[in-house]
């Protein structure tokens, strides 16, 4: 049984943050690694204040070790799309006739007449493009970027939701001549991602309230001792980036 | 289950509580407050719409945050030990008056909104000092409506003294009398004070930790041995007599 040859230990030292799990299924010769993450918000309370604490942009990375994605399908592709452009022509012709005429103080008489003609051509182009905006992208290197938009653009507020849906993943091949696999996944976020507001400030303008100072502090405080307790739990030496959850995948 | 308050140690807890508490405003002391550290704690960090008026940031290191519509003044020290590097600036400069000067700015303030905006650079610039507060709490009792004396005590600590408490009481409870009065001679119904009652209720909300804050409690406790549905704003209906004894309460 695969649950037998696999040993999964999913890691959420944040539960209320992050939730990344994975499952392993076999299909012939290749691994389909199935995965699900899930995105929250906490609310830390201090008095009457509240905190909003949640992560605004985050990576799913594999480091795989004994084995290798294959070219099959993989959760998250955003293609390239096809432009396509339209030329148009027009064209425009147009004949004139100029002519002027005159007696100068000898008697003699002068006269010149010219005729023109122009042609031309007009091209337009045009160029349409649809882009679907995936709240998950395939990144190169077996990682995934998760960031949801919105209809005003990239969003900064804090995921709340399911970015991958118990799906599969990718497709795993064990490596020639490895033997024994093993993936650890990690959900990765920058320091700056990760989002702690107060939930709802004084209402006479945010600007240069007399609580804005004392939110971002309090917030900064927060975002440390978060920092602190990914790093710990997942054994995070980079002080940028902080592992919020971890999934190893070792075969026993 | 881990919550965040979880992950916090006691000094980080303590740290909170001494920010929250704290009367100064002063974005430099509430960080010596917090225990966190200006070379490494606020970089890659949303800092936006602080105000750093009299700040000294000399160490602190700023890398990669956003710091635009900061406020700060001539007397906000900044130099060659304060990064830069990658932050996004686009500061607000504001004239660092003498104290006097910033009062006399509260007294011709031509309405609430700058009432407010003044109080807050006032304080933010000098801090709730005795005298900061003796002479808020002389302008609060000289105030001309209840509006102008709920601007006061949005900024007013929660703790005061007994005579400065007293001033308060018969200034608040004046004015409130001649809101009340001035809002029935417009429709001469009585049940126009009910609006006039839930205005005042709902202004005294708005700031945390200040005296209008205090008042809008003691206005809860009021109306919960009333025993009603105590939802203030709500289905509850606040009467004359409990903001009357709110106020009687306050320096409580």
């Amino acid at each position: 049984m695969i649950d037998e040859i696999f040993k999964i230990n999913s890691i959420n030292s944040l539960n209320e943050l992050s939730e990344l799990r994975f499952d392993i299924e076999e299909l012939d010769q290749d691994f389909g690694l199935n995965c699900r993450l899930r995105f929250g918000t906490t609310i830390y309370q201090h008095n009457d204040r509240e905190y909003e604490v949640g992560v605004s942009r985050a990576f799913l990375r594999l480091n795989l070790e004994g084995c290798e994605t294959t070219l099959d399908a993989t959760f998250g592709e955003s293609e390239l799309k096809v432009v396509e452009e339209i030329q148009t022509s027009e064209t425009e012709t147009g004949i004139g006739l100029s002519g002027c005429g005159g007696v100068d103080g000898s008697g003699g008489l002068d006269g010149s007449a010219a005729a023109y003609g122009k042609a031309g051509a007009k091209t337009k182009k045009t160029r349409a493009q649809s882009r679907t905006l995936l709240p998950v992208v395939a990144k190169p290197n077996d990682s995934w970027e998760v960031r949801p938009h919105t209809v005003v653009g990239k969003a900064d507020n804090s995921i709340e939701g399911t970015a991958i849906p118990s799906t599969r993943l990718c497709v795993l091949r064990r490596k020639r001549g490895g033997n024994r696999m093993s993936v650890i996944a990690e959900v990765q976020v920058s320091k700056r991602a990760i989002k702690v507001a107060a939930s709802h400030g004084n209402r006479m303008g945010k600007t240069l309230s007399e609580w804005r100072s004392k939110d971002v502090i309090i917030s900064q405080i927060l975002k440390r001792a978060i920092q602190r307790e990914a790093a710990t739990a997942n054994a995070t030496k980079s002080t940028a980036v902080v592992a919020i959850s971890r999934c190893e995948i070792a075969e026993e | 289950m881990q919550l965040v308050e979880d992950i916090l140690t006691p000094a980080e807890l303590d740290a909170i509580e001494f920010v929250s508490s704290s009367e100064t405003p002063r974005f430099d002391i509430l960080v010596e407050l917090s225990g966190l550290d200006p070379r490494r704690d606020f970089t890659y960090s949303d800092l936006r719409r602080l105000n750093l008026c009299g700040a000294d940031l000399r160490g602190y290191n700023f890398t990669g945050s956003d710091l635009r519509l900061c406020a700060r003044n001539d007397r906000t020290i900044i130099d060659d030990s304060t990064v830069l590097t990658d932050t996004q600036t686009d500061w607000i400069e504001l004239e660092a008056l003498p104290i006097v000067m910033k009062m006399q700015e509260v007294e011709t303030a031509s309405g609430s909104d700058r009432r407010l905006e003044v109080l807050n650079e006032l304080i933010a610039e000098f801090g709730k000092s005795a005298h900061v507060v003796t002479y808020m709490v002389s302008a609060a009792s000289k105030a001309d409506s209840l509006d102008e004396f709920i601007d006061f005590a949005m900024f007013l600590p929660q703790t005061l003294s007994e005579g400065h408490a007293r001033m308060l009481q018969t200034a608040a409870t004046k004015l409130l009398k001649k809101r009340l009065s001035r809002s029935k001679s417009r429709t001469r119904r009585d049940t126009t004070i009910i609006f006039a009652l839930e205005a005042i209720a709902a202004r005294l909300q708005e700031s945390n930790g200040t005296l209008a804050a205090k008042i809008f409690g003691y206005l809860a406790e009021i109306a919960d041995t009333k025993n009603q549905s105590v939802q203030l704003g709500g289905t509850y209906n606040i009467e004359r007599e409990d903001l009357e004894r709110a106020f009687a309460r306050i320096g409580q």
